[in-house]
């Protein structure tokens, strides 16, 4: 009789299991549209033609349990997240994708390009070459890293914000 | 080998179970599809998870109702078109919260290709108990243009659904009482995605307090957005309207619902707008006013601020979903006409195309000079499909959107005449035409100047 209960346990946690797990597919394109539901870029500046910054999610697993520290290192991406966009991140069962690693950094680009045909001192709507370095190293996230994490670093695709901040009568 | 002997008899044993539970199931249910019974309740039971429901007062209070659908009473019927509909009762705290008596059922219509469920909330209406409805019935109210139930001979049309069925909130303010301790209950339902509100839609329940007192249906006061009250707005759809102004929301509402039976051009615009999935469309209402190239307030010759009708900004692209924002101006459009506020709308609406046309959004101006040459004809045809407007009295407003360009300022004579064509028609009108023809739009019914108001239909009508 007990090893019937057992059997039936382990049938049910097994439904379970398969069922609750999303898989790592799903976990991206969840993280790509949910994303994008966060973007306002009603405070950017129209000044300035580009933008770059990433977002990282640090996941630590420990058996079934699973912390995610959430870092940007730009203020541009204070501007254009709106801040709900760390417990959306906390709230996503990264499971799938960290198979037996105890942690995984995953990495997600942000690039705003923007214009205004009727500002004056956005005319020419050039990039100065200088500013292209520390662009570039905020695309692909400049975090602090330590010890050996960097090597479980996964890249996503970059979600890229092209506007016209014109106002068009 | 014992224990793999004893493994494969207890597993046969669960299969058995199974299998014979499940053919019990089939036999209760008089052979219908019990897979597809499955399949709505387990879609239905996603489709729970993502959504809350509560009575709100007002603005501010709020209680969440549980909603637990009592599935051993399930009831199934067969819709006309085949659907499989499922009729449960829903144990809630919805009559505890409200101190009503009342039944509130889910209804859902499944099929391949067609899911809906609709949430039933039925009060006790006075004498009238509107609460004993079969499931048949139960069905024609939370899906009134569907066809009937197969078989079914029931007159619908006997059916007292006033102040039972779901319905929003009129804004009729006439009759309104305004009693202090007047509150309007509604029922709010909200869908989320991803931890965020994607949909609101808010129910009218019932008043308290506003000289019904005690009365367990709605009153004839229906409440107002300055009651609380959200703006009606039409079901979830590309193009979002955030509009405040009352009359202003009414009459784009209406035209959006109306796109449909538009022919033209801008209809398709409209259309494409509302129906695709990558494109988010967010109309907005606000105080626009003219501005200098260094940001200040263009001001008229007794110094005052110059309203503008509309405005498009924030053309962008946010990870491939295109997105635009449209401003009409409240100041501009106040006790004016229908028929200018949509003038303002399509205008802004052709600047939101042109972006969304553009190969890059980054290196493509989109002005009143392409607008001039290419759009005007189809503005004008799409107010002339959509109040009747003349062609002559359309033209004029769609012009009146770009006087800025060139081909507008390139002649001060008023007997200019302007000639466009649109496949095989030609359509001409003069310079002096169009301003005269336009402004009895644009006047407002309050200024004297603008006698009896002959043209166009009030904003708020």
């Amino acid at each position: 009789m007990r090893l019937v209960k057992s059997i039936f346990v382990c049938l049910v946690f097994f439904v379970f299991e398969a069922k609750s797990q999303i898989s790592p597919g799903e976990v991206l394109a969840k993280i790509d549209s949910g994303l994008t539901k966060f973007i306002s870029i009603v405070n950017l500046k129209d000044s300035i033609a580009t933008y770059t910054g990433a977002v990282e999610v640090r996941i630590f697993s420990k058996g079934k349990t699973q912390k995610i520290e959430v870092y940007g290192n730009s203020k541009f991406l204070d501007t254009i997240l709106d801040e709900r966009y760390v417990p959306f991140l906390k709230s996503i069962d990264f499971s799938s994708l960290m198979k037996k690693k105890s942690y995984l950094e995953l990495v997600i680009p942000i690039a705003c390009f923007a214009t205004n045909f009727k500002d004056s001192k956005n005319l020419e709507r050039q990039v100065s070459l200088s500013s292209l370095p520390s662009l570039f190293e905020n695309f692909y996230g400049s975090f602090s890293l330590n010890n050996n994490r960097r090597l479980n670093r996964l890249y996503l695709k970059p979600i890229i914000v092209t506007v016209d901040k014109t106002i068009y009568d | 080998m014992e224990i793999k002997s004893n493994f494969l008899k207890i597993f046969t044993l669960l299969l058995s179970c199974l299998l014979y539970h499940s053919c019990k199931k089939d036999d209760t249910r008089q052979n219908l599809p019990i897979d597809k019974i499955a399949g709505a309740k387990e879609w239905y039971s996603a489709q729970a998870k993502q959504s809350t429901v509560y009575v709100k007062t007002g603005k501010t209070d709020s209680v969440l109702i549980s909603r637990e659908p009592l599935w051993d009473s399930l009831k199934t019927l067969t819709a006309a078109d085949q659907s499989l509909v499922l009729v449960v009762p829903v144990k809630t705290n919805l009559f505890e919260v409200t101190k009503k008596e009342g039944f509130l059922n889910l209804v859902i219509s499944y099929s391949e290709t067609q899911k809906e469920f609709r949430l039933l909330n039925k009060f006790k209406n006075g004498k009238a108990d509107t609460v004993k409805l079969n499931a048949a019935q139960l069905y024609q109210m939370a899906f009134p243009k569907r066809e009937n139930i197969i078989e079914s001979k029931l007159n619908f049309r006997n059916v007292d659904a006033k102040g039972s069925s779901l319905q929003l909130p009129k804004t009729n303010t006439s009759g309104r009482v305004t009693m202090s301790t007047c509150m309007h209950h509604y029922w709010v339902e909200k869908y989320w995605v991803d931890g965020v509100v994607v949909h609101e839609e808010w129910t009218y329940l019932y008043s308290t307090g506003c000289g019904s007192e005690g009365g367990g249906h709605p009153t004839e006061q229906y409440p107002t957005p300055d009651d609380g009250a959200p703006v009606p707005s039409p079901a979830p759809r590309d193009i979002t309207v955030n509009t405040t102004d009352t009359c202003i929301t009414k009459t784009v509402v209406a035209a959006l619902m109306n796109n449909k039976n538009v022919m033209g051009i801008m209809a398709d615009i409209i259309k494409k707008f509302d129906a695709d999935k990558t494109i988010n469309i967010n109309i907005f209402d606000g105080q626009i006013y003219y501005k200098n190239t260094n940001g200040s307030f263009l001001l008229d010759s007794y110094g005052n601020k110059i309203p503008k009708p509309g405005e498009a900004s924030n053309i962008r692209i946010e990870n491939g979903i295109f997105k635009a924002d449209i401003t009409l101006g409240i100041d501009y459009h106040k006790n004016t006409s229908k028929e200018s506020l949509i003038a303002s709308l399509i205008h802004e609406v052709v600047h939101a195309h042109l972006g969304y046309t553009a190969s890059n959004l980054l290196d493509y101006e989109n002005n009143h000079e392409i607008i001039a040459e290419k759009y005007l004809v189809p503005m004008a045809k799409y107010l002339n499909g959509s109040f009747g407007i003349p062609m002559d009295d359309a033209l004029s407003l769609a012009w009146s959107g770009v006087s800025d360009s060139m081909a507008y300022r390139g002649s001060t004579d008023p007997d200019k005449v302007f000639v466009m064509r649109d496949g095989q028609a030609t359509y001409s009108i003069t310079k002096g035409d169009m301003d005269r023809l336009s402004g009895a739009y644009k006047l407002s019914t309050v200024d004297p100047s603008n006698n009896n108001f002959k043209k166009g239909i009030k904003i708020c009508d």
